[in-house]
């Protein structure tokens, strides 16, 4: 929804994530293809498919023992980090013009599992009262942490959050509304999402592979990610942004409540949306940052909405595919594949999918196999799909 | 670009129905039990087993509301768009899958798992009407009415839909509700208590206003502004304040020339009384003020919602209901236009609707009867 009109900048950056909470060590890693799934600890695999995940064991006891969700400490942990590196607090911006929008599919909900854990039986009163009955904790709590008096949402939109928030807070921003805003995504595994994947039965036994011919599914994973946006009038006390958001695009594919359409339709009109906001053409894209589950159906969707708007030069568009190292980090996936973006345009290097050993010719993009791929492009594009239809793609330039 | 609202659909305690609601509040109803079989026998015909009870009620309200727009699919189904605002959508659905899944060991149906995220009814509202354009959840409860009623305007007016269903729904999520044999509400009140939860659905369809008269309707109102605040400094006057202030700064009025108000005030003893004197602060003492959540109890994430349809009725029928349940405005906040009655209203003057959170968030709206239906 987001015009490029006004010049947006990243200038910090916070992440949480299976592979590290730092942003340059985690940078390193993916472009080394370092995979953070591993055998998962929290909880009981017995009656799953899959017993692998990507869990943040950084914070080993993130809430703290005081009932606090995992997520708002992911969240918490994430923002601090950028609203640090950004060095808001030099920047003279009023903190009632500083706002913060966080993105998440289950927000506080998890929460919940610990208490029906320690009931012997069905009580329905523990739905009231709790941790899971805030989900505007995510972005309230964060905000009293640093004094942040300005535009303060959750917004929901399935597994597209992360990119939904970005678009937020980009549109506060050049409405007037703020000078800066915090945008998140964040959310924790989950008993209950594990299991309702496992219902699906779109868990992968073994590893995630986005567009190979023997992909069998996604692992799931947790973390947070926040960017700090700011008009670039105001950032100039930032040595070099990351990056800038040149434009959202949100849309629905009204299809179906947890398949995408077929032929990726819905995902066409983003990405098509996307790039007319960011003012570029489709030739000018450098890098695609897909959704890539590694799902059988999502990954032949996705690609076909590639081909159908990037024809041709699907041959020469690398793609990356975070979610086979970090697992599908659900309402902070996209928030870190914009990490990814930003820094893929600085470096000029685009990660390699992990385990991408057999393309499928049903999919035929230019997947970034084995090692880091070079190059040199101003522009990357995100997509993010989620249950339900939702779809959010954002297109990122250079500093 | 004006933003106008075509079409209300309401689902309350009271049953199904924008003037049914409002005819409860105009006859100082307070809010009673809820129940699901009314929703359901409004779906008659539809395969519910899929939906959570919060989808089936949000699509009987959006069935009402674009019934009562007179609204046909577009040609171009991205021009629809859904913003819905909600709380506790899918919690139970949730803690069900995880009670039978993980606690029981039982098979978990995979069509239950949908059905436990915020976004579960804006997908299925949009599934249903084929809504292709801009689709969001906001899941902060009761002013995440107004955030979706913001984000819905930015979305017809930056040209990404030339309609947007605004929704907000909630059912209590356990334990005590309205029904139960408790009081009702006491907005404003020397003797209220606190919130009562209620069950609640509102659909207001919005639409540019020049493509609503292009096909030969009138609206109840049109859409002047939506603001929320925040104050991180646990200071809700303040956030009641800056939401007033930044609602009316957006359009062309001063304070004084709001002739009305629909408050939030919903019988919580801190909340009312913040709600109160940021009224009196900001408002011009004739304002004549009416808290209709007195009727409604708590919806949560209807709640703002519920509101703006209340103000929507209120022009078009140049009357505010009764704040129900004041019996006595306490002697501790500042004088107010409220009343156990109804008011009649100067129709010719801006309509305010202001709500709040208990966690130090509020949330307003302008409203203005521009050749407006009745």
């Amino acid at each position: 929804m987001s015009r490029a009109s006004v010049d947006l900048v990243v200038t910090g950056v916070g992440v949480v994530t299976p592979l590290g909470d730092e942003v340059e060590p985690l940078w390193r890693a993916l472009l080394a293809g370092e995979v953070g799934l591993r055998r998962l600890r929290r909880f009981d695999v017995a009656r799953l498919s899959a017993d692998k995940g990507g869990e943040v064991e950084s914070l080993s006891n993130p809430a703290g023992g005081s009932g606090e969700a995992r997520s708002l400490a992911f969240t918490r942990r994430a923002i601090a980090a950028a609203v640090y590196d950004a060095t808001l607090a030099q920047s003279g911006i009023p903190p009632e013009r500083i706002g913060i929008c966080v993105g998440s599919v289950m927000a506080t909900r998890p929460a919940i599992e610990a208490r029906l854990a320690a009931q012997d039986q069905w009580d329905p009163s523990v739905l009231r009262g709790g941790a899971w009955t805030s989900p505007a904790a995510l972005s309230r709590m964060p905000a009293q942490d640093h004094g942040f008096n300005g535009p303060n949402s959750v917004i929901s939109s399935a597994c597209a959050s992360g990119n939904s928030a970005i678009a937020f807070g980009a549109n506060a921003i050049r409405k007037g509304r703020a000078d800066a805003m915090v945008v998140a995504g964040a959310d924790e595994l989950s008993e209950a999402m594990l299991l309702m994947f496992e219902s699906f039965r779109s868990l992968a036994p073994d590893t995630v592979r986005p567009f190979d011919r023997n992909r069998l599914g996604l692992l799931l994973g947790e973390g947070a990610a926040a960017l700090v946006l700011e008009r670039e009038d105001t950032a100039k006390r930032v040595g070099r942004p990351y990056g800038r958001v040149m434009g959202c695009s949100n849309v629905a594919d009204a299809h179906h409540i947890t398949a995408p359409h077929p032929e990726g339709a819905g995902a066409k009109r983003a990405m098509v949306a996307a790039l007319r906001r960011a003012g570029i053409g489709s030739g000018d894209i450098g890098h695609i940052s897909s959704h890539g589950t590694g799902t059988p159906s999502n990954d032949v969707s996705e690609a076909q909405a590639i081909h159908d708007v990037f024809g041709s030069r699907c041959d020469e568009i690398p793609i990356s595919a975070t979610k086979s190292m970090l697992g599908h980090m659900q309402g902070a996936a996209s928030s870190i594949e914009a990490v990814v973006c930003l820094l893929s345009i600085r470096d000029g290097l685009v990660p390699p999918v992990a385990n991408h050993e057999t393309p499928d010719p049903a999919c035929n993009l230019d997947v970034v196999s084995g090692e880091a791929r070079e190059g040199s492009f101003d522009f990357a594009l995100s997509n993010s799909f989620g249950f339900g239809g939702n779809i959010e793609c954002v297109v990122f330039g250079p500093a | 670009m004006a933003v106008a609202i075509s079409g209300l659909g309401v689902v309350t305690t009271f049953g199904i129905g924008a003037s049914r609601f409002f005819h409860a509040a105009m006859e100082a109803r307070g809010p009673a039990r809820f129940e699901i079989k009314e929703v359901e026998r409004g779906l008659e015909g539809r395969r519910l087993r899929d939906f959570n009870e919060e989808t089936m009620v949000l699509l009987l309200a959006v069935q009402e509301a674009l019934a009562d727009g007179r609204w046909a699919p577009p040609a171009d189904p991205a021009s629809l768009g859904v913003a819905v605002s909600t709380r506790h959508a899918g919690l139970k659905e949730y803690a069900t899958l995880y009670w039978d899944g993980a606690r029981n060991g039982r098979r978990v149906k995979p069509t239950l798992g949908p059905q436990t995220g915020f976004n579960a009814p804006a997908a299925h509202v949009s599934i249903d009407l084929r809504a292709k354009g801009p689709n969001a959840t906001f899941p902060s409860g009761p002013v995440a009415g107004f955030e979706a009623l913001s984000w819905a305007i930015d979305a017809i007016e930056g040209k990404d839909a030339a309609t947007m269903l605004v929704c907000g729904v909630d059912l209590p999520a356990a334990g005590r509700a309205a029904g139960d044999g408790g009081a009702g509400p006491r907005p404003f009140d020397f003797r209220r208590f606190g919130s009562v939860p209620a069950a609640g659905a509102a659909a207001i369809l919005l639409e540019d206003e020049r493509l609503l008269r292009q096909r030969g309707r009138l609206p109840y109102a049109r859409v002047e502004s939506a603001a929320t605040a925040f104050s991180a400094d646990g200071d809700l006057l303040d956030a009641c304040s800056r939401a007033l202030e930044d609602a009316i700064g957006q359009t062309a009025w001063h304070p004084s020339r709001i002739g009305s108000c629909v408050a939030g005030a919903n019988g919580s003893v801190l909340g009312d009384a913040s709600e109160a004197f940021a009224l009196h602060d900001v408002l011009a003492r004739d304002t004549a003020v009416t808290a209709i959540k007195g009727s409604s109890g708590e919806a949560e994430g209807a709640g703002a919602l519920l509101q703006v349809a209340a103000a929507a009725l209120s022009l078009s029928r140049a009357t505010l209901p009764p704040t129900t349940g004041l019996v006595r405005l306490d002697p501790a906040l500042p004088p107010l236009m409220a009343a156990p009655r109804p008011i009649a209203i100067d129709t010719g003057r801006p309509l305010l609707v202001h709500t709040f959170d208990p966690e130090n968030a509020a949330g307003a709206a302008v409203l203005r009867a521009e050749g407006r239906r009745g």
